[in-house]
């Protein structure tokens, strides 16, 4: 359906009413192509990536511009995550792309949508809106700001300014849509358990399964905080990495990924009404993974006390 | 990270109206872009493996040599489309030429082409493999002593073509117009030889067909008119598949991509095929039947759709001659569609699930499950099978018509999702000169036994030969491999070593092959990248055409240079195809007094020859609707368009043809027969798409028939005599097989009743997904992942026989033996074994050369009656200009067991039937892989069998005729023609009755 009424600008160059589909399209292409044409980040007011910038921006240094590794119940990528998604193109009636989950077919799908409403009206129009707000509350905003406000902070030009456009414009279209049903988007009705039962390596192995710990934490987030104590990153996993760099200094570590947890959680706080439903979830996350970090580092502080009251001398 | 508070503080930084202007800004900045013609958004496709370069680009395209790594050194191409010249589909291809040496450096897929959208299989990119082969045929060759002595000398095209046109010539003056037979393997351009051959008058066109898709294409001739389907696989819901088609087979990369489109949208997927090929791993549903019982299966679910009344009543009632067939079957019954409702449900009734069950070893239950979900499919039934078992079966031809019977029943032919007749999924655009068909029959091609075959009895021309049923005075083969690829091979030697039975053997072949070995000739012709052809294949509901080029003669194009001929610009002096047949045709009558010449003479340099560049300049000018205005609107003419992209789309959506009203000006001084079909009189309006489809004969007042009458208006209707779907083929019914004139079951010739008690069934049908019959043996990407063939056995099997995988085994047919290794797995069914059919290439050892990585050397014995091959020495490390022949790692190539298979040709559609019944044992100590005898005089005596199986148009025909003339042929002879010479025509008295 969404494909049967794209816009052909080239044949109809007098279009008007609201841009923000065609702007949804090009961060699509952004997120995707690793060297978008120079017209289009012109237009987007993005500069060039440097060579490599894309991949160590979205794919190695970050988490993948994907839904399932930030909802999927141990981050993975695809997996059950991705076959509901591919399940609500087939129920659309629209082919499965080949990432079913991946942010530039949502949205690309996103700007098909805005471009329908505005050329419909009646009750096909009332249809496609609807579509849309289910694409955008479970499949797309419910993980793609809190992905984005991550993203920004790694602060990789020009992909700090495509988080921060991502976001806005997410935010922009969610302005237009009716809240979800009982107020809480689909994948967070049934989520995993966040992180206030988890103790010690288990808890340390889920701060990077965003679902649970509230945190889109990547690799380059965790080599900043190794670069400033020193210690390099494991290269196996995150996981992994995460748990080497507790070991190495736990006390400053774990304050410095509640420090991490606490500036997320403002951030996205400060996300507007209509982002509401997403807010509340992600911001109590990270409170819940902040808190339990901080206790950890006040445990971690008083052995390494304990352990100097003991000395005889 | 950052730690700056004023940062996070207000998460949303731009306002509605900011984020409305950079949209806006996009908007502007894609219009602009797209305006150019230039794409803007390059998605997904630019990312990854799927990257294409954007067309605007194609002239000077620039990427870093992979060589120079770790440094950046740019490379620059001129990319140039063509297509793949490896199995049938013409998927396009994209080949990076050097601009400077006009060298090709790769080939990726053409993202312009319709049909592969881009994407190839593994020979696509291999045709790279195939342009550098060191051990390929540079130069023409002419023997030198006896044939197959494998002494050769250099010879120039102009010695050639003299010798071989002086000996056409005479065969035609002299009325010996039967002499002259060109052999075709893979089709180049479709009808482009057969209109060389009608040129000279010879009906000496010989397809490869009948040992390929024969069976499959007469199953759907006889219902529609037309002979191969053309599934529309991405709008499916069901997909019904009798075959390893997803990997293998025409269309399989069109194809394939499009049904995992359908299946990402929810489409089912059953596959019927023996083994568990790839193409059954992806599979909703697997049925492995026992071979030749397929037919049984479709029939339970055709039965089980008509006794639950879940099949398209009013699509049966409208389309599907009922009333001829109860008028010729059921005259007592009255001639009603109700009635006939009820004969069908008669008719079908014993083909319960318990009976395809008994039959096919598949279990009731699953195939009831099949039938329920066939019965769900509506009009989006998507049915394929083209070899596999109705190439493998005596009556094979009846699984593609019992599957075409499911389509019928479920009215989802030619709908959205459904299947198509091939032809109007086709476009094979009119050339400026379409010879007249030739006045003479030729009966080693066309024999009197097989009045119905679908096409021609080739394989069974040695045995012709050998009979004394003639003589050639030159024989062509095509890029093809008589020797290897059809049964019992030995006969294809016999004939060709005899210079009193075959004049002048030339083969046209880009590589070396088992036959071209026995030539007096070998001609260098052109890969995919060194010739020019029009292609057009039914991959979807829609119409593409594919041009072939030579890619560095395109390129030395753009850069100024002028070429006149393709062998200024291809390796050596290899020949393109199309320039060979026009000087050709050009020496055989150089005065034009044969009337010959007159199709190969430039329009526009009179008394000069036509260079290809004319030739397709006029189709594409005047016979592609919408190229020339395509053309314009990229500022180019249409012979520059299709050199630019490669590739373009006539039509889309075209949807069910029968059903369009015919227009009031083709009916004129109408007739109308008691059955509906409508002639008229009104000349045929002209038609640019010569696609071939059957061809009904004028009512005996003259006029063509043009519809047929449904519900009171006339409809265009489908090529068939009747103009509706003949369920009842009363063709079959008059030709002596009333039998089978509906669809029904024929036992096969390897039906557990008709095997030995210590008999198993061999199949050796299949392909493998990364090699093409003996086309791509030389590419050496291909060959490292697939050069040997296994017999496939069951455990059961196995230990039954004591055998263990990597064992030798004889497999016995009833002419012979191979000796080949055995692969014990549970992927084929207990009693079967399979071998495919794409290894076990040799040379003789007496052969300079040959292909270097797959073809072992041999020597030919023949004592007597016994013929065999034994290895002389196996493939190995060989030093060549490309250092990784002396990287072959492997010994095996396999086992050519096709010479063991005496020939097997149905009497009805003249397909060689392959499937073999075989005894399969341990070696004996002395054997050795690879090795292959047999006993001609068994072989002979086969084929005396076989032959007797036939009704002969003398004794069936109801007309005098050899032929039904409606009937597809490549070449249709005049009328005159295919009257039976006098005296051998037993009369109509003795036409069987109609039923059964």
């Amino acid at each position: 359906v969404p494909a049967g009424c794209r816009r052909r600008v080239a044949e109809d160059p007098t279009l008007d009413g609201s841009h923000l589909g065609e702007l949804l399209r090009g961060l699509a292409e952004v997120a995707e192509v690793p060297s978008p044409s120079p017209v289009l980040l012109d237009a987007l007011g993005l500069d060039p990536p440097a060579p490599g910038a894309h991949a160590s921006a979205l794919l190695l240094g970050y988490l993948p511009p994907a839904a399932s590794p930030s909802l999927d119940a141990e981050g993975r990528l695809g997996g059950p995550v991705a076959a509901e998604v591919a399940g609500f193109w087939r129920a659309i009636g629209v082919p499965v792309p080949s990432e079913p989950d991946g942010l530039a077919p949502l949205l690309r799908l996103a700007a098909d949508l805005s471009d329908a409403i505005g050329q419909e009206s009646g009750a096909r129009r009332a249809a496609l809106a609807r579509v849309q707000a289910t694409l955008l509350w479970d499949h797309l905003a419910s993980w793609a700001l809190p992905w984005a406000a991550g993203l920004e902070e790694l602060g990789i030009a020009p992909y700090d300014r495509f988080a921060r456009l991502l976001l806005d414009a997410l935010v922009a279209e969610l302005v237009e849509q009716p809240p979800p049903p009982g107020g809480v988007p689909g994948p967070f009705r049934h989520a995993p358990p966040d992180v206030a039962d988890l103790e010690g390596t288990e808890l340390l192995r889920v701060l990077v399964v965003p679902v649970r710990s509230g945190l889109h934490l990547g690799r380059a987030h965790l080599a900043r905080i190794g670069a400033e104590l020193g210690v390099g990153i494991n290269p196996s996993g995150r996981a992994e990495a995460v748990v080497d760099i507790v070991r190495a200094d736990p006390e400053t570590t774990l304050e410095r990924l509640a420090d991490l947890a606490d500036e997320r959680r403002e951030r996205l706080a400060g996300l507007p009404a209509s982002a509401g439903p997403v807010r509340t979830f992600w911001t109590e996350r990270l409170e819940t993974t902040s808190s339990k970090l901080r206790a950890l580092a006040r445990a971690a502080r008083s052995v390494e006390l304990g352990g100097e009251d003991s000395n005889p001398q | 990270m950052s730690t700056d508070r004023s940062a996070t503080a207000p998460t949303t930084t731009a306002s509605p109206s900011n984020l409305d202007d950079l949209g806006r800004r996009v908007l502007a900045a894609r219009q602009e872009v797209e305006a150019r013609g230039e794409t803007f958004y390059s998605g997904p496709s630019s990312a990854g493996l799927a990257a294409f370069p954007p067309k605007e680009r194609w002239d000077n395209w620039v990427e870093l040599d992979s060589k120079a790594w770790p440094k950046r050194v740019e490379r620059r191409y001129t990319l140039v489309p063509t297509t793949c010249f490896n199995c049938e589909s013409a998927c396009g291809l994209l080949a990076y030429v050097d601009p400077e040496t006009l060298e090709v450096a790769k080939f990726e897929g053409n993202p312009e082409h319709p049909g592969s959208r881009g994407k190839n299989c593994a020979k696509g990119p291999a045709t790279i493999n195939q342009v550098r082969d060191p051990d390929r045929i540079l130069y023409p060759l002419r023997r030198v002593g006896p044939r197959g002595s494998g002494r050769w000398e250099r010879v120039s095209w102009e010695d050639a073509a003299s010798d071989i046109a002086a000996r056409i010539r005479r065969a035609i003056v002299e009325d010996r117009k039967d002499e002259v037979i060109c052999h075709i393997g893979r089709p180049g351009e479709d009808g482009f030889t057969e209109r060389v051959l009608a040129s000279w008058g010879v009906d000496g066109h010989n397809s490869h067909t009948n040992v390929c898709s024969s069976n499959g294409r007469a199953g759907w001739h006889y219902w529609t008119g037309i002979d191969r389907p053309s599934a529309d696989f991405a709008n499916a819901k069901v997909i019904v598949l009798i075959s390893s088609h997803l990997e293998t087979g025409h269309y399989f990369n069109p194809h394939a991509q499009r049904i995992t489109e359908a299946r990402a949208k929810g489409a089912k997927l059953v596959v019927m095929d023996t083994r568990l090929s790839n193409t059954a791993t992806h599979a909703d549903h697997w049925l492995s039947p026992w071979p030749g019982s397929e037919a049984a299966i479709n029939l339970a679910i055709a039965n089980h759709l008509i006794q639950t009344k879940r099949y398209n009543v009013d699509f049966v009632r409208r389309w599907w001659n009922w009333e001829e067939y109860l008028e010729a079957c059921h005259p007592e019954r009255a001639r009603t569609f109700e009635s006939f409702q009820e004969v069908l449900a008669e008719l079908y009734a014993g083909y319960t699930f318990d009976f395809a069950a008994a039959e096919s070893g598949v279990d009731a239950s699953v195939i009831a499950e099949v039938a329920d979900l066939v019965a769900s499919a509506g009009t989006r039934l998507a049915t394929h099978t083209w070899r596999s078992a109705c190439a493998g079966n005596l009556g094979g031809w009846q699984v593609s018509r019992t599957l075409l019977l499911l389509n019928a029943l479920t009215g989802s032919i030619a709908t959205e999702g459904g299947t198509f007749p091939n032809a109007w999924n086709k476009f094979v655009p009119r050339p400026r000169h379409v010879p007249p068909h030739p006045g003479v029959w030729n009966e080693l091609s066309w024999p009197v036994e097989y009045p119905l075959a679908m096409n021609e009895l080739s394989f069974l021309l040695p045995h012709f030969l050998l009979d004394g049923r003639g003589h050639l005075e030159v024989y062509f083969t095509r890029v093809y491999n008589p020797v290897w690829t059809n049964p019992d091979g030995f006969a294809w030697i016999e004939a060709l070593r005899r210079e009193d039975l075959v004049g002048c053997y030339v083969a046209l072949t880009p590589t070396w092959n088992e036959t071209a070995f026995f030539a007096d000739y070998v001609l260098p012709v052109g890969h995919a990248s060194e010739r020019h052809d029009l292609a057009s294949y039914e991959q979807y509901d829609g119409q593409w055409i594919a041009f072939r080029q030579p890619v560095a003669r395109v390129a030395a194009e753009r850069s100024g240079r002028r070429v006149t001929d393709s062998r200024e610009t291809n390796p050596g002096e290899v020949w393109e195809e199309n320039e060979w047949w026009i000087e050709l045709s050009w020496r055989i009558d150089p005065d034009g007094s044969l009337g010959i010449r007159q199709y190969y003479e430039s329009e526009e340099r009179p008394g000069e020859k036509l260079s290809v560049d004319e030739y397709y300049r006029w189709i594409f000018e005047h016979s592609v609707p919408g190229l020339p205005e395509a053309a314009a609107k990229e500022g180019l003419d249409p012979l520059g368009y299709m050199r630019r992209f490669g590739a373009f789309e006539v039509a889309r959506g075209l949807g069910a043809r029968y059903e369009e009203p015919v227009p009031p000006e083709e009916l004129d001084d109408v007739a109308v027969t008691p059955l509906g079909r409508v002639y008229t009189k009104a000349p045929k309006p002209p038609n640019p798409n010569i696609v071939p489809t059957g061809d009904p004969e004028p009512d005996p007042e003259g006029r063509r028939p043009v519809g047929v009458m449904v519900d009171g208006q006339v409809r265009r209707g489908f090529p068939t005599p009747s103009g509706k779907l003949e369920f009842y083929s009363s063709t079959l019914a008059a030709w002596g097989w009333p039998e089978a004139a509906v669809p029904t079951y024929l036992a096969s010739h390897v039906h557990p009743d008709a095997l030995g008690e210590d008999e198993m069934v061999l199949i050796s049908t299949f392909r493998l997904p990364t090699q093409i019959h003996t086309r791509s043996a030389n590419a050496k990407w291909l060959d490292e992942i697939s050069h040997t063939n296994p017999v496939w056995i069951h455990p059961d099997d196995a230990q039954r026989l004591g055998i263990a995988g990597g064992d030798l085994v004889r497999v016995e047919t009833e002419i012979g033996y191979f000796v080949a290794k055995a692969w014990v797995t549970e992927g084929i069914r207990p009693g079967v074994v399979a071998c495919s059919h794409h290894m076990g290439r040799w040379k003789p050892e007496a052969q300079p050369s040959g292909v270097g990585a797959m073809m072992r050397t041999v020597r030919l014995e023949s004592d007597g009656s016994h013929r065999a091959i034994r290895t002389v020495a196996e493939v190995g490390p060989y030093d060549s200009a490309d250092p990784d022949t002396s990287r072959i790692w492997w010994t095996d190539v396999g086992v050519h067991q096709n010479l063991t298979f005496a020939v097997h040709p149905d009497p009805v559609s003249g397909m060689h039937c392959w499937h073999q019944a075989v005894r399969v044992r341990k070696a004996e100590p002395t054997d050795r892989h690879g090795e292959v005898s047999v006993d001609f005089e068994r072989s002979r005596l086969a084929y005396r069998r076989w032959l007797a199986m036939a009704r002969p148009a003398g004794s069936v025909s109801p007309d005098g005729t050899r032929r039904p003339r409606w009937l597809m042929r490549p070449l249709k002879p005049s009328h005159e023609a295919f009257r039976l010479p006098e005296g051998s025509w037993a009369g109509a008295s003795r036409v069987p009755a109609p039923g059964g």
